[in-house]
């Protein structure tokens, strides 16, 4: 049995796959493409992943024709920096007179911030050119992954002013190893470190995420976040994809990519307000999950009680009234949360009424599947024995849970959805702050990035809960023989 | 009194059929109190039907197949049902619908049919689970019984009460999902008794909430009585095995 969960835990992850991907497109489908956050990729394949080589020759062809877009090549290339270099300045020679200068001068500002040349260098065209042709004669063997990254180990370990330098120089061509020098931040040390490193990255990239001084673990950890997500959006400006990097490219650099890569890094992405879905988890979970724990652990163990009990009096009074009781509440619970919103009634005890609610529709629609499954199990002849000999329903009810266990179990584990749908109309009817607000509002807002979570966690909780509900059921029931069991079993 | 309770179901949605054939003669689609309940019925029945028969046929195929076929379709099966459960109904009708380009009302059928009927199948094959085992399926297997004929014969009767019971839950489903889904906000309006009464609740008016608060309450009580009653009555056979 124990076999048995382990292989289906390991068909989780492939599982996830399988559901995540259509479930990918029909969001992205339904949720509107405008409002995506990278639209410009594809869906699931990137057959032309552009990395920094690619935006970089881009940008100098541009600057090179001079077009109407000349200006926006600029900037691009400024903000490609140090990356674009080892693609840029190899191609110098290459260029007519007119574009090498219009190049060298839109490479000035890059220099600038890498704090490369003096104002001489940089006074006329000619001048500039002169500059960085000798510069990429020297400095060439520095632009190689083996350098940066000694470079930016030694500048985290020991960050001097040196140090410091030789970073500055490489500029954002030192971007990806300066992002992974931000892990881990385990203690007041690591956090020291990291503001340098963060420090350094701000200003290669223009932008204003530092941590400050004095600044705890968390904030740090916080500002860490921010370049993280940076760096999944805009990795593809910094990194040359040749070689396996190009074939992963294909995969990676799509929205599908981007999602999966996001949420193995625990983000889950963004919500369209700018908070970020772990935070409007941590927030609005905990109404949510008391409810379904109210559900399960209270609303379906009595309903299944209830429908023993019911089941024990079979074509009795007292099992007709329970039957009769059962369906009154399970028609009335949803309805009646609205008929309270609906005549603007007071609402007492908000959460408290909402869970009784909610405990009394879960047990009033788990009633009706136990009590067939006890209504089976009653006629075998232990249970008659028993009534015969005298033993209270109650007792024998109890007894009889472990025989009518199968279905229970399985219905139990397959409601789940329905039990969230009522949580979410309880939350609305008694103003509660759940994730059911946020899930109706990602709905008509076409918030991709809440919907996929949600269903990313649904699909893990469904599957885990379904092995649990298989390895209860056999518990349960010894006799119970998986198809899987039953192939090897035939095999041997 | 267990038999007066069936009969007042049975009535009370023969009721609603005739209401649902009526149309709309008897009241106009969106208009509050009463009109707007007759009107609602129609919709909500047809909607109703289509989910009862398609998942009581995909709850014995795919819960056959599952638990009886090759170990492929168990897989299978589980892999659906958790794409099926991995969001609320609410969320994939209203998904669907956006996708679909159509009312929420033809993607609430379609999504609950499938998704009904294949947790349906999932109860389905732990029963079948668990009969394989009896006795009484290993002599028929022992005295050389053919797989159809051991279906049709020892498992069938067993088996489709229990998905003909959930199928008409899902009957019940379609009018808690439907007025669940309005009353939240997340389904536009449909002409159904879930908008009448999400309407209602919007204007807050007694009088507009009265009839589509009361036909939904008494419509999800009613089909889980018939569902429980059909399902006793055709387990009655099994009693005699013991």
């Amino acid at each position: 049995m124990l076999k048995e969960a382990l292989r289906r835990l390991l068909w989780l992850a492939p599982t996830l796959i399988v559901v995540t991907v259509p479930t990918f497109w029909a969001l992205s489908r339904a949720t509107s493409e405008a409002t995506s956050a990278t639209p410009e990729l594809p869906l699931f394949l990137n057959t032309n992943p552009l990395g920094a080589k690619e935006r970089a020759l881009a940008a100098l062809g541009r600057i090179a024709e001079n077009g109407p877009d000349a200006e926006a090549a600029q900037r691009e290339l400024f903000a490609l920096g140090g990356a674009a270099l080892p693609h840029v300045l190899p191609q110098f020679d290459a260029l007519e007179p007119g574009a090498r200068r219009r190049v060298a001068l839109a490479l000035v500002p890059v220099a600038k911030r890498m704090g490369v040349g003096s104002t001489n260098d940089f006074e006329s065209p000619e001048s500039a050119i002169l500059f960085f042709s000798r510069y990429w004669e020297e400095h060439a063997i520095d632009f190689r992954p083996a350098v940066v990254r000694r470079a930016v180990r030694r500048f985290a370990e020991h960050p001097s002013a040196l140090r410091r330098a030789e970073v500055v120089e490489l500029d954002t061509y030192a971007l990806p190893d300066l992002i992974e020098a931000m892990r881990p931040i385990h203690d007041a040390a690591d956090v020291a470190r990291v503001r340098h490193v963060v420090d350094l990255a701000a200003r290669v990239t223009s932008k204003d995420w530092r941590i400050p001084a004095n600044a705890s673990r968390d904030a740090a950890v916080s500002v860490v976040g921010t370049w993280d997500d940076y760096w999944l959006d805009h990795r593809s400006d910094f990194v040359a994809f040749t070689g396996t990097s190009r074939l992963a490219a294909t995969l990676r650099e799509t929205r599908y990519g981007r999602w999966v890569e996001r949420t193995l890094r625990g983000g889950l992405g963004t919500l369209k307000d700018g908070r970020s879905v772990r935070e409007a988890l941590r927030e609005r979970g905990t109404t949510t999950l008391w409810l379904l724990m109210l559900a399960v652990l209270v609303g379906y163990p009595a309903g299944g009680v209830a429908g023993a009990l019911a089941a024990l009096h079979h074509r009795r009074p007292r099992g007709t009234a329970m039957l009769g009781l059962a369906a009154a509440v399970s028609g009335v619970t949803m309805v009646g949360t609205a008929a309270w919103l609906s005549l603007g009634a007071a609402r007492p005890f908000g959460a408290v009424s909402a869970g009784a609610a909610m405990v009394l529709g879960t047990a009033a629609f788990a009633f009706f599947p136990f009590r067939n499954a006890v209504n089976d199990v009653a006629e075998r002849v232990w249970l008659r024995t028993e009534r015969a000999i005298g033993v209270p329903p109650f007792a024998s009810a109890i007894r009889s849970l472990r025989y009518a266990g199968a279905r229970f179990v399985a219905l139990a584990f397959s409601d789940f959805p329905g039990i969230l749908t009522s949580a979410f109309v309880l939350e609305r009817a008694f103003s509660l702050r759940g994730i059911g607000e946020l899930t109706v509002s990602a709905v008509k807002n076409g918030d991709l990035a809440w919907l996929m979570s949600f269903a990313f966690l649904g699909t893990l909780a469904t599957g885990v809960l379904q092995i649990a509900s298989d390895m209860i059921l056999a518990m349960l029931d010894p006799r119970v023989i998986f198809p899987a069991d039953r192939v090897r079993r035939a095999r041997s | 009194m267990r038999s007066r309770t069936l009969r007042a179901s049975q009535g009370y949605l023969a009721g609603v059929v005739v209401l649902a054939l009526l149309g709309g003669l008897l009241g106009e689609a969106g208009a509050g109190g009463l009109s707007g309940f007759l009107a609602g019925a129609r919709a909500t029945v047809e909607v109703s039907l289509f989910v009862v028969i398609v998942s009581f046929a995909v709850a014995i195929a795919a819960g056959a197949l599952a638990a009886l076929g090759p170990a492929t379709f168990d897989v299978i099966l589980a892999r659906i049902v958790e794409v099926t459960g991995a969001l609320p109904s609410v969320v994939v009708v209203a998904v669907f619908a956006s996708l679909a380009k159509t009312s929420s009302l033809p993607a609430l059928g379609a999504v609950l049919a499938l998704k009904r009927g294949f947790e349906a199948a999932k109860v389905a094959r732990a029963e079948l689970l668990q009969l394989s085992a009896e006795d009484f399926v290993v002599a028929a297997r022992a005295s050389g019984t053919t797989d159809f004929r051991l279906f049709r014969t020892h498992f069938f009767p067993f088996i489709a009460p229990e998905a003909l019971s959930s199928a008409l839950m899902g009957g019940a489903a379609v009018v808690a999902v439907d007025a669940a889904g309005s009353f939240i906000g997340i389904f536009p309006g449909g002409g159904t008794w879930g908008t009448a009464l999400a309407e209602a609740v919007r204007r807050a008016s007694l009088g507009s909430f009265f009839w589509p608060a009361l036909g939904t309450a008494l419509a999800v009580a009613s089909l889980a009585v018939v569902s429980d009653s059909f399902a006793e009555r055709s387990r009655v056979p099994r009693r005699f095995l013991y």
